[in-house]
This record gives structure tokens, C-alpha cells and sequence, in this order.
């Protein structure tokens, strides 16, 4: 069961590995990356970020789809993150059970306008939130658990 | 309820409250802490404290810097009472671990977990580290 699908730059970091997964209760973090998989430099430092009795799974997004798909995550209590909104957009396209996405962070740059504290999206990826919202998937911004939901649809 | 009271020689009790609020925000709003400066005696606060919890049926878990140094030991007479635990060490993972726990009272071999846990966040990492270890699975 996936409890989470979480878009952040960062990955898994703090927030992520402390606060998310203990109030999403997590048993399982996957790590859904093309890059990851083949940088051991970056995969090293996301398994310093492992916390302790948490099983963490770093897969391409390719794969990270067909293991979902499968069945064999069914068992874990997932938490699932991802770089960016297109990322996320190809899970919640190619995996039906993925009903919400989490908006964490996304960097600035010369193309995206912010949205939120830590959100900023392009054009591209507006379009990319709408069309996951026509599709009746939640799509919410929050940094932290605590932190009230804020419907991206409402800051597009 | 479950107080925390993060203690410490000036303001690193200040700085660890900052920090710990951008990881777990709102939570870190039930935290008090003290700083001790030069030329005051953590004495008074401990006096202060005794007051408030002698009346109090509230938990209190008070996390201090530095084992043995005087904020530690004199706020360490407040093992006294039963709603008291005192900690030293004070970390990041330690107080994010603390603020996280949900339980409004935590046993001896939670505090054990904690510490543990607090010790397993120390470590080292140089060139060598890279790892090319077998990757978790499903």
C-alpha cells in the first residue's frame, strides 16, 4: 500500500526520513530515480538518510512502475519519492493505485514561478498538476506532516 | 502531557529547536528551552522548575548538552520526582526521535531505544565509503 507519494528535490533528506515517514508510519521508502540507480556517489549518501527498521529500495522509474504494478509492494506500508512533478506524473499515469501525490520541494530556476515556500514549477509542469487533477488525483502541497494541505489547483 | 525542556551552556538549546523545527515544524512548538549565559547560575531555573512541577502532573523530559557539566547536574536533581527523566547528549536525531515518539509516556527502554538511536546517527564517511553493497529489494 502506498501511503505516500512524495515530489522532492532533495529526495530523501530530513523531513523525509524523520518526519514523513513516522506520520505516514512507514515500513518501506522507495526511492523511484533514473539517476540514483546508476550514481553509486548519490545512492550512498540516500542510504545515509535510511532510518533505523526502514527498508529503503532505490529503483529506476521504469522499474519503480513494474514493482508497483506487481504486487510486491502491496506488503509494505510504501513511501514513495521522486525528484520532480514529471516523475510523479509517470507513476500516477502508469500506476493505478497511486491516488495522491505530495507536493515537498522543487528547486527555482529560470523557467518556474513559486507556488508555495518550497514549490516552484514550470509551465510544463502546471500543466502536468491540472491534468493529474482532472484525473481526480489529490494533489497537495505540504513541507512537513504538520503543516496544513494546501490543493495545488488553488495556487495554479 | 509530555514537556520537553532542551537545556544547555548558552544557546545551543536556541539553535537546536531552530533546527529541529524545519524537519518536523509545527511539533517543535511544545518545546521549551534554557540557555545557560556567563556569570548565572542554572540554579535559579532549576528552582523555577521544581515550583512548576512539584505542581504539576504533566511528563517532563528534560534533554541536556553535556553529561556532568552544571546545567546537567544541577537539573538532574529533578529525578526526584517521578514525572521527571533527564537526558545528556543532546543531538539533532535525539530530539527529533523524542519529538516524533508519539507515546505520552515513555518507558526506560523507550529512553534506551532513543539513546541508541541517538548513537547510531554518529559517523564517518571518506572516499572509501562509496559502496558498490548489494541494494535492498522488495
Amino acid at each position: 500500500m502506498i501511503q505516500l507519494l512524495r515530489v522532492d528535490h532533495r529526495l530523501l533528506h530530513g523531513q523525509v526520513a524523520f518526519s514523513w515517514t513516522s506520520a505516514v508510519s512507514a515500513d518501506c521508502i522507495l526511492v523511484a530515480n533514473d539517476d540514483v540507480v546508476v550514481n553509486d556517489l548519490r545512492k550512498t549518501t540516500i542510504k545515509l538518510a535510511q532510518p533505523s527498521g526502514v527498508k529503503l529500495v532505490m529503483k529506476s522509474m521504469k522499474d519503480a512502475v513494474e514493482a508497483i504494478n506487481s504486487g510486491v509492494t502491496d506488503k509494505y506500508k510504501l513511501l514513495v519519492v521522486v525528484e520532480s512533478i514529471k516523475d510523479a506524473k509517470m507513476l500516477v499515469d502508469q500506476c493505478p493505485s497511486v491516488k495522491s501525490v505530495n507536493l515537498g520541494g522543487t528547486k527555482a530556476t529560470k523557467e518556474t514561478r513559486q507556488i508555495s515556500k518550497a514549490m516552484n514549477v514550470s509551465t510544463d509542469e502546471e500543466n502536468m498538476i491540472k491534468e493529474m487533477v482532472d484525473k481526480g488525483v489529490e494533489v497537495e502541497i505540504r513541507m512537513v506532516p504538520t503543516d496544513k494541505k494546501v490543493k495545488a489547483e488553488s495556487v495554479l | 502531557m509530555k514537556k520537553v525542556i532542551l537545556a544547555s551552556h548558552g544557546d545551543l538549546s536556541k539553535g537546536m529547536l531552530h533546527s529541529v523545527s524545519m524537519i518536523v515544524g509545527d511539533l517543535a512548538k511544545q518545546v521549551e528551552t534554557y540557555s545557560l549565559y556567563p556569570g548565572e547560575t542554572p540554579n535559579d531555573y532549576y528552582e523555577k522548575l521544581k515550583l512548576e512541577i512539584s505542581t504539576s502532573t504533566d511528563t517532563y523530559v528534560i534533554v541536556c548538552d553535556v553529561k556532568g557539566g552544571s546545567v546537567h547536574t544541577t537539573l538532574s536533581k529533578l529525578m526526584e520526582f517521578e514525572n521527571v527523566t533527564i537526558l545528556s547528549g543532546m543531538n539533532m536525531s535525539m530530539v527529533l526521535d523524542l519529538l516524533l515518539n508519539q507515546k505520552e509516556k515513555l518507558e526506560t527502554s523507550d529512553y534506551l531505544d532513543l539513546i541508541q538511536n541517538a548513537k547510531n546517527g554518529m559517523s564517518v564517511v571518506s572516499k572509501d565509503s562509496i559502496e558498490v553493497r548489494e541494494d535492498e529489494e522488495f
